[in-house]
């Protein structure tokens, strides 16, 4: 599903939705937008299949997590904007306490260790 | 001589054609493909190069489509359940109704007015009934991401239909009564159950379209609407026949005492659980 770089593609899918709800409790953004701004965070290791952001999007909005709508802009075209809803709020918490978990246990065994 | 419309013509035919069929869907995909189209060209590719690389970083036609197609999550059985006896309802008051309409024995209005008032109540009652079902799992932690979902779709979905028919069905009715009692509105119960209704059903779909409230508050106050509308359906049947002193008022009271109490129940098992959800 995905094409990465330099971390495994199964890691990247899971973390796709937190990376999504946290972009998007910073604020409204969009696909393309969204894209770019997980590929600057990461120093360009984690990129995204660019139409395979959608689906997900999609689905979370069906979630109930984003809401979605049509900006039209100056150019007269128009730009599909996401923004974080309650219950995404909620969702990025649970996310956020698992992802805390398994970073703290691996780096607890990782400590003071040279790979 | 590279077109950038026409080869954008060319790429959402091969998209239709890979099964990608809903156009708001490829509106957004579009609108992506022409962003990076236009970086990779302010980055100094040429047209045809920068078109073809925005293609390819998009992905194949046949892989975002299948990406797409696994968002056709079915709905749970209660839903399809409560669905199909909503539709069968609705066909089977309809086909009455337009027996009776092609008897002569109907009024047009009146019964449109009875279909979209029927169709409405009973779609409201039965999103109170998808709202209980959330609070009923949702306390015995059986509320599966799938069973969620499929409530919050049905709800979404169905909730401003719903409110569009009792609105529908609410101006019908007024239009009736212009026309046979000489006057739009006339303060009876039916009619302020009515508008009681509609306004629950216009506030609560505005809410649920703003996003800002939770699922489970969003449930709540769908199971608020089928009491109201259950209060407007039969309570105002109640009124009036007490009010003009006819005997069978009386058969509506144990019904409506029953539906308020169960009403009751799951509003009041969904907010203690929403309490007690908050101070964990």
């Amino acid at each position: 599903m995905y094409n990465v770089a330099m971390i495994e593609r199964e890691l990247v899918a899971a973390s796709t939705e937190p990376l999504i709800l946290s972009l998007l409790a910073k604020g409204e953004s969009y696909g393309y937008e969204l894209i770019q701004e997980i590929k600057r965070l990461s120093g360009d290791e984690i990129r995204w299949t660019d139409g395979m952001l959608y689906p997900v999007l999609h689905r979370m909005e069906d979630s109930g997590w984003i809401t979605a709508r049509w900006v039209e802009m100056e150019n007269g075209r128009k730009r599909k904007y996401y923004s974080i809803k309650e219950g995404g709020h909620q969702a990025l918490k649970k996310k956020r306490e698992q992802w805390t978990v398994i970073s703290t246990v691996l780096g607890g065994l990782w400590k003071g260790q040279h790979v | 001589m590279f077109n950038l419309e026409s080869s954008i013509t060319e790429w959402r035919r091969q998209m239709r054609a890979a099964g990608l069929k809903t156009g708001r869907r490829l509106d957004e995909l579009e609108s992506h493909l022409r962003e990076e189209f236009s970086a990779l060209k302010s980055a100094g590719a040429a047209e045809a190069v920068a078109f073809e690389q925005a293609v390819a970083r998009l992905g194949s036609p046949h892989s975002v489509c299948a990406e797409f197609n696994k968002l056709r999550v079915g709905h749970i059985w209660a839903v399809k359940i409560g669905w199909g006896i909503w539709l069968a309802a609705i066909l089977l008051v309809g086909g009455a109704l337009m027996r009776r309409l092609l008897g002569g024995r109907l009024d047009f209005v009146l019964g449109a007015h009875v279909l979209s008032i029927t169709a409405g109540y009973g779609g409201a009652i039965l999103l109170g009934g998808f709202g209980s079902l959330f609070v009923v799992w949702g306390r015995s932690g059986r509320l599966s991401t799938a069973r969620r979902q499929s409530l919050n779709r049905a709800v979404h979905r169905f909730g401003p239909l719903v409110a569009g028919l009792v609105i529908a069905g609410l101006l019908l009715g007024m239009l009736w009564s212009r026309q046979n009692w000489g006057r739009y509105w006339g303060w009876d119960p039916k009619e302020i159950g009515g508008l009681c209704a509609s306004a629950w059903l216009v506030a609560w779909v505005v809410v649920l379209r703003s996003g800002r409230l939770r699922d489970q508050a969003v449930m709540l106050l769908g199971v608020g609407g089928s009491t109201v509308v259950t209060l407007a359906w039969f309570g105002g049947n109640l009124w009036d026949n007490h009010r003009r002193l006819r005997a069978y008022g009386s058969e509506t009271g144990w019904l409506l005492a029953v539906l308020l109490a169960i009403h009751l129940v799951f509003l009041v098992m969904g907010m203690t659980s929403a309490r007690t959800a908050r101070e964990s």
